[in-house]
């Protein structure tokens, strides 16, 4: 081939100028392929490639597709928890412990929880969400398509807790200057105690192990619906648990249905209204206030109106009758209700005979009690002073002590107003038959009365217990969690499989144009070694 | 091979391919078709729905919804008590919250301070007012869609019921139903006296929930003062004439009550009067702990106090026995007032008040003092207590009357059709022609269609090649 010099200044190819591809081959000499050739073979094969191109295309498309059905992620559900019962009151706590007195007077000493912690103020173990009674109920009677087991099911659970605003922004300063090397900020980091929401967050991942072959590689999978009913049945099983743990829900205990009056004496009768009323009241006033304030659906009143029939009873028509039984004397065995007074006032001597000794050895011992003595000197100075500081022990003995004056005290009362009982009994002329049947009348009355003043409190309380401030220490939200839409997660991967097949199809395109030129140049080679060697024999 | 016969080659794979795709789709849809079922929507609207607080101030609860109350009385309803139970729905009704997307990135993300997002607004709390409610066929795979339709509606119909009642606000007049006429006049005036606090503070109570809220121009605030009227003025006059002029049924056995109460009061006063002192003893004996200040100026001193827990402890249990005594001393103080009223006798037992004494006995004294309250014989003073009980009974019940109405109507305020808005139900069960089963019959045919779509092309380029 001859190549025809090109005129200086211009850059296009003339007429008949050919463009050659050079192969160098280090065996031997210089090879050359006319792309134009090769580009003319392209467009002579360019129907076929078409197709190629469509199928490279296809092919290109569909595969990311495959892959997404072959390597889907498994879906993931998630719910926010959030704690609802009242808890020891952290502000409260904390001016306790500062002392502010005045600050405590204004504030309450339980309200709604803003930690995570017990209503009794410990640290909430939520190791309790993925434990085997609360996974167990939530499987119980659900119908999955395929079978779960406890074991696998806890596996695929987290749990994750939320950090306050105020932790997150200290974990945030200090995380900030621990990266700037700041060894102070990554020991208080270490030191800060982190505070965590009432909240948490509970996460369920499908693809579960069959039970049946637990070292087969093949996970199971449910389906969406089912996948969101069970993390919606774990964390009601969880409510459920934290009620069962926590929820105080004692009814009073029935003194009254024990009282017949047709059976017992008066003054027992009026005795044991007395007791089962005060015993009735007391039960009403150590509830919360949150509890006192609750309205019955049914009846309309709240505790605090019970309390207040109570005390009515007690005042009104308990006291009136014990009154009149004792300034009476009715009594139908009189002696025999003295001697149960009698009895019951040596009991009484007895224990506070044991309380009044206890009384007088603890002050012996406080008496005597020598408490520590802190000595404190500087270096710069040759002064030192001391102290007493009293011991943990030293305080028991007093805080035990203030309780044995209070049991003391209530004992002496108590034996006073028997005291004052049997006196009184022993003194009152004996009472007519008429006063008798009219007294136990009037105790009968009483009686029945008490009787529905409990029953009132009973099913009042047993509505409380049943309502939701007493069944749902907890609540969650929906479970939610989707997977992508298969297009759209695999959108960018199909431009780039459609990109790459038509390049591959480019290029197998290119090949089959190129290849033909190989193939002729192979038979063009060996006439030309023919020649050459004509020339060197005539030579 | 000619182009018209690739082309129909092609077209046939293809209609073959999508034929054995839908073949393959219907039988996959048809093993595994899904459940059945009926749902709806229940709504809350009402003023604290988004706290989670019913009208009446207390927490509500879905779970209500499929309690026995509710199933029973819908089966019923429906006039099915006798085909199924409501354990069985219980287990195939599904109640969830509607709850925003993201609920959970918005309750629990962190707004950093350095990226300035920390003013954006997010969940703090959140409570679903939206649920929706699906009762599926499980239970009897037979049920028809008409029943299955109507158990729906009773249940969601007998729930909202169930929630208005249990929420409404009601009022109970009297607590025993006691005979008064058993008692006497004193004790009858006690009693009243009661049951007028109890319904005043319940009026002031919903008053201070409620102040907006009007019937015929009344508030419950007017309810109120219309109580606390009745009480201090014609309950109060009633009083002081029983007092003053010591009316009474059986006045020996009334002086007895008096009597022995006193002596109980005077036995406990003594005895926390002792454990005080001892308390003092204890205090005065315990030495509280000091602290010492070290200063860098070189000097040591002792500066600022440190409370001990035991001594304040201490303290707060004094403290606890003085208001103790003090209660008691007021009641001693009024009961002996009563029984000196009652025995009659003017002099040192009704002298003036102490300071610490409340202002009913305040008021007796003053009573006593002012010749404005009537001094009556014992007869026409019977008859005069007894028609003033039987008096302020009725005006109670009027107000109490006025007050039930105030409530009704404010329950029906918030509790409606409105406010708890329940959807028609809706049926839906797994078909041939539904969006599931098209989008499970593109995600069958389609891979097989895409299959036979290559087929056909390497077929084409074969034959163009073998054309070539």
């Amino acid at each position: 081939m001859e190549n025809k010099e090109r005129p200086s200044g211009s850059l296009l190819p003339e007429k008949d100028t050919r463009i050659q591809l050079v192969v160098n081959n280090s065996d031997s000499e210089e090879d050359t392929i006319d792309l134009g050739r090769v580009f003319h073979n392209m467009k002579v094969k360019s129907r076929i490639f078409a197709w190629v191109l469509v199928l490279c295309l296809t092919v290109g498309l569909c595969a990311p597709l495959v892959m997404y059905q072959l390597n889907k992620a498994p879906l993931t559900v998630s719910a926010v928890v959030t704690l609802r019962y009242d808890a020891p009151n952290p502000e409260y706590l904390e001016a306790q412990e500062e002392g502010n007195k005045e600050l405590l007077k204004t504030l309450e000493p339980y309200a709604p929880v803003s930690l995570l912690v017990t209503p009794d103020g410990e640290p909430l173990d939520l190791s309790v969400v993925t434990s085997a009674p609360v996974l167990q109920k939530a499987l119980s009677g659900m119908r999955l398509s395929h079978p779960v087991s406890i074991e696998n099911l806890r596996g695929n659970i987290t749990v994750t807790r939320v950090l306050t605003e105020e932790s997150s922004r200290t974990r945030e300063a200090l995380s900030g200057l621990a990266d700037a090397k700041n060894t102070e900020a990554y020991n208080r980091l270490e030191e800060t105690e982190m505070k965590y929401q009432n909240r948490f967050v509970v996460t369920l991942t499908n693809g579960f192990s069959d039970p049946r072959d637990p070292d087969s590689r093949v996970k199971i999978y449910l389906t969406d619906e089912e996948l969101r009913i069970l993390l919606n049945r774990i964390l009601d099983a969880y409510n459920d648990a934290l009620v069962q743990q926590y929820a105080d829900v004692r009814l009073p205990a029935d003194k009254v249905s024990l009282i017949d009056p047709s059976a017992q004496d008066l003054p027992e009768v009026a005795d044991a209204l007395g007791v089962s009323m005060d015993d009735l009241l007391a039960y009403c006033e150590k509830q919360p206030e949150s509890v006192r304030a609750y309205r019955s659906w049914r009846t309309g009143l709240s505790l605090e109106d019970w309390i207040n029939a109570i005390r009515t009873v007690r005042s009104v028509s308990i006291d009136y009758l014990e009154a009149t039984v004792y300034a009476n004397g009715l009594s139908s065995d009189r002696e025999t209700a003295a001697l149960t007074w009698r009895y019951r006032l040596r009991d009484l001597k007895a224990d506070l005979a044991k309380v009044e000794e206890r009384i007088a050895n603890t002050g012996t011992l406080l008496k005597n009690y020598r408490n520590d003595e802190v000595y404190v000197s500087m270096q710069e100075s040759d002064g030192s002073r001391s102290t007493k500081v009293t011991t943990a022990y030293y305080n028991e003995l007093v805080a035990g002590q203030q309780e044995n004056y209070a049991e003391a005290a209530a004992l002496r009362i108590e034996i006073a107003e028997t005291e004052n009982k049997l006196a009184r009994l022993e003194e009152a002329s004996s009472g007519g038959g008429a006063d008798l049947a009219d007294a136990g009348e009037e105790a009968a009355r009483n009686v029945d009365m008490a009787k529905r003043l409990f029953t009132g409190v009973r099913e009042h309380m047993s509505e409380l217990f049943a309502s939701p401030i007493f069944t749902t220490y907890s609540e969650h939200s929906a479970p939610q969690g989707e997977t992508e839409n298969f297009l759209k997660a695999s959108l960018k991967k199909m431009i780039i499989g459609a990109v790459a097949g038509a390049v591959v199809a480019c290029g197998l395109w290119f090949l089959a144009a190129l290849l033909p030129e190989f193939q002729r140049k192979k038979e063009d080679d060996p006439p030309k070694a023919e020649d050459e060697g004509k020339e060197a024999a005539e030579a | 091979m000619k182009k018209t016969h690739w082309l129909r080659t092609t077209i046939i794979t293809l209609a073959a391919c999508g034929l054995a795709g839908l073949i393959l789709a219907v039988v996959l849809f048809n093993a595994n078709p899904g459940r059945t079922g009926v749902s709806s929507t229940i709504e809350f609207s009402f003023d604290g729905a988004s706290d989670g607080l019913a009208p009446n101030g207390s927490r509500f609860d879905l779970e209500e919804l499929t309690s026995d109350d509710v199933l029973n009385a819908a089966l019923e309803e429906a006039g099915m008590a006798d085909r199924y139970t409501a354990e069985q729905l219980r287990e195939n009704i599904l109640v969830t919250g509607v709850y925003p997307k993201n609920i959970v990135e918005q309750m629990t993300g962190y707004e950093s301070l350095l990226t300035g997002d920390a003013g954006k607004v997010k969940f703090t709390d959140y409570h679903a007012t939206l649920y929706s409610v699906t009762l599926y066929n499980d239970f009897d795979k037979g049920i028809s869609r008409a029943d299955l339709e109507k158990l729906l509606t009773a249940v969601m119909g007998q729930f909202r019921a169930r929630f208005i009642r249990v929420y409404s606000v009601i009022l109970s007049d009297e607590i025993l139903d006691m005979d008064l006429s058993k008692y006497d006049y004193s004790q009858q005036l006690d009693m009243m006296d009661r049951t007028l606090i109890r319904l005043h503070d319940f009026a002031a109570e919903m008053s201070e929930k409620h102040p907006d809220f009007r019937l015929n121009g009344q508030g419950f605030e007017d309810i109120a003062v219309r109580y606390e009227n009745l009480r201090t003025t014609e309950l109060k006059r009633l009083s002081g004439i029983v007092s003053m002029n010591a009316l009474s049924t059986n006045p020996d056995r009334i002086a007895a009550q008096y009597e022995n109460r006193v002596r109980v009061l005077e036995i406990r006063i003594a005895e926390l009067t002792r454990e005080a002192k001892d308390t003092d003893e204890l205090i005065a004996q315990y030495t509280k702990d000091g602290i010492i200040y070290v200063s860098t100026s070189g000097a040591l001193q002792q500066v600022g106090s440190n409370t001990s827990e035991t001594y304040d402890a201490l303290i707060a249990r004094r403290q606890e026995l003085e208001n103790q005594i003090a209660d008691l001393n007021r009641e001693l103080a009024e009961v002996k007032l009563k029984l000196s009223d009652l025995r009659g006798s003017a002099g040192s037992e009704t002298a003036a008040p102490a300071e610490d004494a409340g202002e009913e006995e305040k008021d007796e004294t003053a009573v006593k003092a002012d010749p404005s309250v009537p001094a009556v014989d014992p007869e026409a003073g019977k008859t005069l207590v007894e028609n003033g009980v039987a008096s302020i009974a009725a005006r109670r019940e009027a107000i109490t009357a006025d007050f039930t109405a105030a409530l009704q109507a404010y329950s029906e305020r918030e509790m409606n059709e409105q406010t708890i808005a329940v959807t028609p139900v809706l049926y839906s069960a797994p078909k041939i022609l539904s969006g599931a089963f098209i989008k499970h019959a593109l995600k069958t045919a389609g891979p097989l269609c895409a299959l036979g779509f290559m087929a056909c092309l390497v077929g084409i380029i074969i034959s163009r090649r073998k054309e070539k």
